[in-house]
């Protein structure tokens, strides 16, 4: 069973979503309730999104209102914190002469939902600032989004400076973005390409995922 | 190898009316960043002075043997800005280095209350009385000057390639479809709320803007001869909107907009970036042969051509990633595999995804071209 503010944001009833959620907040319900049955209206859309009952528009949309419901909870919260465990660090920049940020940014919001510690860097970003970092905060994944095909060869070079120093093995990398394509994951040397945020999400999961495994298992 | 018979505009008519030409017009999207670059210009100085970029256009179509239909306009910055786009520009709000080419900037500049200004008054009003100063720091003299500068602009681009060298499409328009106008003034987020919750604004809005469209795009092209207005969306296809979005706040205008041109003897050019797979059934309810398909490389070309053959003429797709990193022989069997599937027949113009970019590498570019010119002649 869900809740009506889960159905609700689903549904994308931003007006009953937010009133509903102050009107809690001042019978002093717990907070940690209420963003439990937001974050599961969130998952929800996912599903949908994965099973292509929902689109882009929708993610976008719920991914706002949740945004605005998290920023009636937070002051209520005090020192409790809602993030569980970090399940990751990425690393995102939109490289050197292009300044698109739409899809990066969906792409941070979806990755923050799922417990994905993001260090954006912004757009029109330096490949060699990229590098250092990297080597500053050693993330888990590295994300490049990109719009144009100018930028190919910038993240080749950061891809090879990351060969030349020691540290290509040492994370994933992800290409997105519209202009993308398997060429351009192979011209680069990255290891995952695509033009849906969700499916990069999915990926840095299932990663993820498998580390936990190998480790169990007494692997590295 | 069997020799070409037709000009230029006889194999745009004959691709646009699906009957058969003697091969596959070409007719690659190129601005003025590609030739800027190979010819090793400055990218800042040519959106101050777009009069060199289109020399500067005309002399790489001339170095490359040239091709069939009119590529658009370059997009220099003071047409971005009289169109109501606010731009950034190498040499003004970027670096004027090497790699930095102009680019739109997105972001919440017009306000949910221009909805209603928009209603009334029309999009060109609006951009003039005020919005564009909003976008730019541009005084009204300003305005004035630009103005005439992209006129002056516009009718050299006309002169070169329609007349000097008879290409054959003759576009007489260039007009954002108002659905994509609205999306990239209020940025992607934004106008999707107000599709969501303001519905009826931006209806009010479409509706004016659509019977300016309509209008203008015809008193402009019978002021210079042109038969064809090139519509870019890029915003509006299933890859981002449910089908109820689209029905309601896109189709009926495009509808509108293509029926009413074409009784006018004017062929709507969608030009189609993104995925529009969801989307392509519904262009068989236009007027056959009304208007050009123009897709990019994401929507799937093959099965458009099974869903609309017969009816439409699409307009292929290589891509800017192919162009740009692909090898030769990959260019090659994409462009042979285009003509094979796409028609032999007609209903097919060879082109760029979006545009040829501006690091396509010369050879892929050559071959594209050559394969173009000769593969179905060589055959035949
Ligand atoms: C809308 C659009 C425009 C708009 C501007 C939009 C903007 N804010 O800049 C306008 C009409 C002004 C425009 C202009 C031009 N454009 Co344009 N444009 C597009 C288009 C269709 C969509 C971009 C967009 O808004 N996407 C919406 C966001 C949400 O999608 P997204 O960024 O892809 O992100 C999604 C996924 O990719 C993913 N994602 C993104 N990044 C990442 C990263 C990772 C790690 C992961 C996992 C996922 C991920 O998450 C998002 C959600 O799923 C693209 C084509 C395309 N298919 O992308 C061309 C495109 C970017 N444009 C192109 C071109 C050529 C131009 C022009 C140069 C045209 C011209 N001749 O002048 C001009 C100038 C450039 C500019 N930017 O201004 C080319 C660029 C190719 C090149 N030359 O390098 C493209 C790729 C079209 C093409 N197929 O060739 N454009």
């Amino acid at each position: 069973m869900t809740s009506d503010l889960t159905n609700n944001l689903i549904e994308l009833e931003r007006e009953k979503v937010l009133s509903e959620v102050k009107e809690r907040l001042n019978q002093n319900e717990d907070p940690m309730k209420i963003f439990e049955e937001c974050k599961q209206g969130m998952e929800l859309v996912g599903e949908k999104y994965k099973k292509k009952e929902y689109f882009l528009a929708e993610l976008m949309l719920s991914g706002d209102l949740f945004r605005e419901a998290m920023e009636l909870i937070e002051p209520y919260l005090g020192e409790k914190k809602v993030e569980g465990d970090i399940k990751g660090k990425i690393l995102l920049a939109t490289i050197q002469g292009d300044i698109h940020d739409l899809g990066k940014n969906i792409l941070a919001t979806l990755l923050k939902l799922e417990g994905f510690k993001v260090y954006d860097l912004g757009v029109d970003v330096n490949p060699d600032i990229i590098v250092e970092k990297v080597k500053e905060i050693q993330p888990d994944f590295l994300g490049f989004s990109s719009l144009l095909t100018i930028t190919f060869d910038p993240m080749k070079e950061v891809i090879d400076k990351l060969k030349e120093v020691g540290l290509r093995d040492k994370l994933k990398i992800l290409v997105g973005g519209g202009i993308t394509t398997p060429l351009v994951k192979d011209y680069t040397g990255a290891d995952f390409q695509t033009i849906d945020a969700m499916e990069g999400v999915q990926y840095c999961l299932e990663i993820i995922r498998t580390r936990i495994v190998v480790k169990a298992r007494g692997g590295i | 190898m069997k020799e070409e018979y037709m000009t230029p505009q006889e194999r745009m008519n004959a691709a646009i009316n699906l009957k058969k030409p003697d091969r596959v017009p070409i007719a690659p999207i190129i601005g003025m960043d590609l030739p800027a670059t190979y010819y090793g210009l400055n990218i800042a100085e040519l959106h101050r002075e777009p009069i060199k970029a289109v020399e500067a256009m005309v002399k790489f179509f001339d170095e490359f043997g040239g091709w069939d239909g009119y590529s658009t306009l370059p997009l220099v910055k003071i047409g971005y800005i009289l169109g109501g786009l606010k731009f950034k520009a190498p040499g003004q709000e970027l670096p004027d280095a090497p790699g930095y080419y102009g680019q739109f900037d997105e972001g919440e500049w017009m306000k949910v209350e221009d909805y209603k200004t928009i209603a009334d008054i029309g999009w060109g009003k609006f951009v003039a009385n005020e919005y564009i100063y909003r976008i730019s720091d541009w005084t009204p003299e300003d305005v004035e000057e630009n103005r005439k500068k992209y006129f002056q602009f516009a009718l050299k681009g006309g002169e070169e390639y329609t007349i000097k060298r008879k290409m054959g499409m003759r576009t007489g328009a260039n007009r954002v479809h108002p659905f994509f106008l609205l999306s990239l003034n209020r940025s992607l987020l934004k106008f999707t709320q107000d599709l969501y919750y303001r519905p009826e604004l931006v209806e009010a809005a479409l509706e004016t803007m659509t019977d300016g469209l309509i209008k203008s795009t015809i008193a402009q092209c019978k002021g210079n001869g042109g038969n064809v207005v090139f519509v870019p969306e890029e915003r509006a296809e299933g890859a981002i909107y449910p089908l109820k979005i689209f029905e309601r706040f896109w189709w009926p205008y495009t509808k509108r907009i293509v029926e009413s041109l074409y009784d006018e003897g004017i062929i709507t050019w969608l030009h189609l970036d993104q995925c529009w797979d969801l989307n392509i059934p519904y262009f068989k309810e236009l007027p056959r042969a009304s208007c050009i398909i123009d897709l990019d490389g994401l929507t799937d070309i093959f099965r458009a051509k099974e869903i609309l053959k017969d009816h439409l003429c699409l307009m292929s797709d290589v891509s800017g990633s192919l162009f740009s990193i692909g090898s030769e022989k990959q260019v090659e069997d994409y462009v042979k595999k285009l003509i094979d599937k796409l028609g032999v027949d007609g209903g097919h113009i060879l082109s760029s995804g979006c545009e040829v970019p501006p690091n396509c590498r010369p050879e892929n570019f050559r071959t594209f071209l050559k394969t173009g010119k000769t593969y179905q002649l060589s055959r035949e």
